[in-house]
């Protein structure tokens, strides 16, 4: 198989596992805050299970990036990673991808420094975290090769309608009642 | 890590929690392959990126002086012949 065919199947692939994996990131999180989901475990058990997820959701979104920076048919370049839209083509929606890319990079990072970091401070910069999904979700809608697919648009919209109700309801009422 | 249950309920085994998380992970992955591996090429695919650059010029200095090489086949955005037709 043509290298740059498979990188294309691998940044597939990972780029549609690492949206899964951040939307139980973003629904064990807003659990934490809604109580959607009391009836699994405490807090503490939720709170545990929000942090592991960085675990399933960093490598495989690194995955996708190394892909795409590797396949030379994308023509992506490091400087695309840090600087969004100058991509000559699908420049709105790989864009999108950057901007998501350094918000989950600050996101991961202060979680990391949480217990350094004031806790206001520490809150606004995780809150990013609900902005970064709905770009990422534009991200995939605008430039996935998937998505054209009613089997995987259909599971992707109703992950993410359900995520945007949470959000919503997080944002209305704050803890829901059990 | 092991954390009680709500309202005093059986204790839910956070390990428990993280090895669903994995597995859901790992099934949307594999599901994912098998998606992409049936669909390996799709036309109506949001992104194309332009697979022939432009024409690489290779210029050489002669004794009767410079000569540009450049390839035959290029990049065009004309439209593609869909059909032939016979005089």
């Amino acid at each position: 198989m043509n290298p740059d065919l498979l990188l294309w199947l691998v940044a597939r692939v990972s780029g549609l596992s690492a949206l899964a994996a951040l939307s139980l990131a973003l629904l064990s999180g807003l659990s934490l805050r809604t109580g959607v989901l009391d009836w699994l475990g405490s807090n503490r058990a939720l709170g545990s299970l929000h942090e592991y997820t960085t675990v399933l959701w960093v490598p495989l979104g690194a995955v996708h990036v190394l892909a795409l920076l590797l396949d030379r048919t994308a023509r992506i370049g490091v400087r695309d990673l840090l600087v969004p839209f100058l991509v000559p083509y699908g420049t709105l929606a790989i864009g999108l991808g950057t901007i998501t890319l350094e918000l989950l990079a600050l996101v991961a990072l202060t979680g990391l420094l949480r217990r350094r970091m004031e806790v206001r401070s520490w809150q606004w910069i995780h809150r990013l975290s609900y902005v970064a999904f709905g770009l990422l979700f534009l991200h995939a809608l605008l430039g996935g090769s998937d998505l054209g697919d009613p089997a995987v648009a259909a599971l992707t919209w109703s992950t993410a309608g359900l995520l945007g109700l949470l959000t919503l309801a997080r944002v209305l009422w704050g803890r829901l009642p059990a | 890590m092991v954390g009680p249950g709500p309202q005093g309920g059986p204790p839910v085994h956070s390990l428990l929690l993280k090895a669903a998380a994995t597995a859901l992970t790992l099934g949307a992955a594999a599901a994912a392959a098998v998606h992409v591996g049936g669909h390996v090429r799709d036309p109506s695919a949001a992104l194309h990126p332009v697979v022939l650059g432009p024409p690489a010029v290779t210029t050489t200095t002669t004794a009767g002086g410079r000569l540009q090489l450049t390839p035959s086949v290029r990049s065009s955005n004309a439209q593609p012949v869909t059909f032939t037709a016979a005089s």
